[in-house]
């Protein structure tokens, strides 16, 4: 059965067919919630919430987008009100923040500049880091990064070159190990 | 020479495109040229970063509790639709009830249509008959003369006890007033 024909079906309140779209559609919504949050337990939770409201707003659902993207947008709606809600409640302590070792041959070493680059995209703000992964890894255009997250083109671009201008700067001179690993700067 | 700026090098570094003033300018100026570069290796660094990538079980999982909520979701849901249901009822009962009292009390009711002033008529062969009913009529007729004795003399003459509502309906609107102004302009109304 294609999509239309589920989406159909679901909205006369067959939850067999509702069943389907929600396996057809969650790992892609997960890995999207997953890179706001960062954390899978979170990211599984938010994930239930977003095909269960889906699910009571089914009768609304016009078409206008595919089904996959518009839960994808209930989805990165919630997870940013929870990343700014944690923002506030963070306990300073808690955060541990990464120095570059002492060491030069430690700061050649693969793994430290990939971690220093996943702690880059980390401390990247969740819109700007959702952008920039769904532009480098997953190869969308900013049309379509446009309608997932609900916002102009030209706002997905200039969200894009904000997040690369702050990896930039928050790498540093890792950046020049990422050239060339191994040599000094 | 201007040197590019870097949201300009960070367009040129995702678009890969370069007009052929850019590419000029590349050629010879070292530090864009390096610049450049180095965002390019900075976007193939992000690329390769590693996702992870939920396995079966987990998917299984996620969408079974997904489910299941929805399970429980949709009981709650008639709940809620049938209550909507009757409280839509209600609104449209209570918003009728008034206009149908209205309705009730201005046309239904006989005293109502009885005493209304629109049915006296102007007419000079109008009867009695418009003005109260047989009942009326003879409770009118007891308290004016339990008001006023000489009336019952009256009465005794033109035998309108019996039947009075009879006798005074053959009265003409004149002789009506001629008899209001000899009981001393009772008020019937």
């Amino acid at each position: 059965m294609d999509e239309k024909a589920l989406l159909a079906q679901a909205k006369m309140g067959n939850r067999d067919a509702f069943e389907v779209l929600v396996r057809k559609h969650q790992s892609m919504v997960f890995r999207t919630v997953l890179r706001i949050v960062r954390n899978e337990d979170d990211a599984m939770d938010i994930t239930q919430d977003s095909f269960v409201r889906s699910y009571t707003r089914l009768h609304g659902f016009r078409g206008a987008s595919a089904f996959g993207t518009w839960v994808c947008r209930i989805a990165i709606n919630l997870a940013l009100n929870q990343m700014r809600t944690r923002k506030h409640t963070v306990d300073p302590e808690e955060v541990q923040l990464s120095s570059p070792p002492d060491d030069i041959l430690s700061q050649r070493d693969q793994q430290y500049i990939n971690r220093r680059l996943d702690e880059a995209i980390e401390e990247l703000p969740p819109r700007q880091r959702l952008t920039l992964l769904l532009r480098v890894k997953d190869g969308k255009s900013h049309r379509q990064i446009a309608e997932i997250l609900d916002c102009a083109v030209g706002t997905s671009k200039a969200s894009f070159h904000n997040a690369v201008l702050n990896l930039r700067k928050a790498l540093g001179d890792v950046v020049f190990q990422l050239e060339e690993p191994g040599e000094t700067p | 020479m201007r040197h590019l700026s870097q949201r300009e090098l960070s367009m040129l570094a995702e678009s890969n495109e370069l007009s052929s003033p850019v590419r000029t300018h590349l050629e010879i100026c070292s530090s864009c040229s390096a610049e450049l570069k180095r965002l390019k290796t900075l976007l193939d660094a992000v690329a390769a970063v590693e996702e992870r990538s939920p396995d079966a079980s987990f998917l299984d999982r996620m969408a079974e509790n997904a489910m299941e909520r929805i399970s429980h979701l949709a009981g709650k849901q008639n709940h809620i639709r049938r209550a909507r249901k009757w409280r839509q009822g209600a609104k449209w009962v209570s918003a009728a009830a008034l206009p149908l009292a209205a309705a009730m009390l201005l046309f239904l009711l006989p005293w109502q249509r009885d005493l209304s002033p629109h049915t006296y008529s102007d007419s000079a062969t109008s009867s009695v008959d418009d003005l109260l009913s047989p009942n009326q009529w003879n409770m009118v007729w007891d308290s004016l003369t339990e008001d006023m004795p000489e009336l019952s003399v009256l009465r005794q003459i033109s035998d309108i006890d019996e039947n009075p509502y009879e006798q005074i309906r053959d009265l003409t609107e004149v002789e009506l007033e001629s008899l209001f102004d000899l009981l001393g302009g009772s008020d019937l109304g």
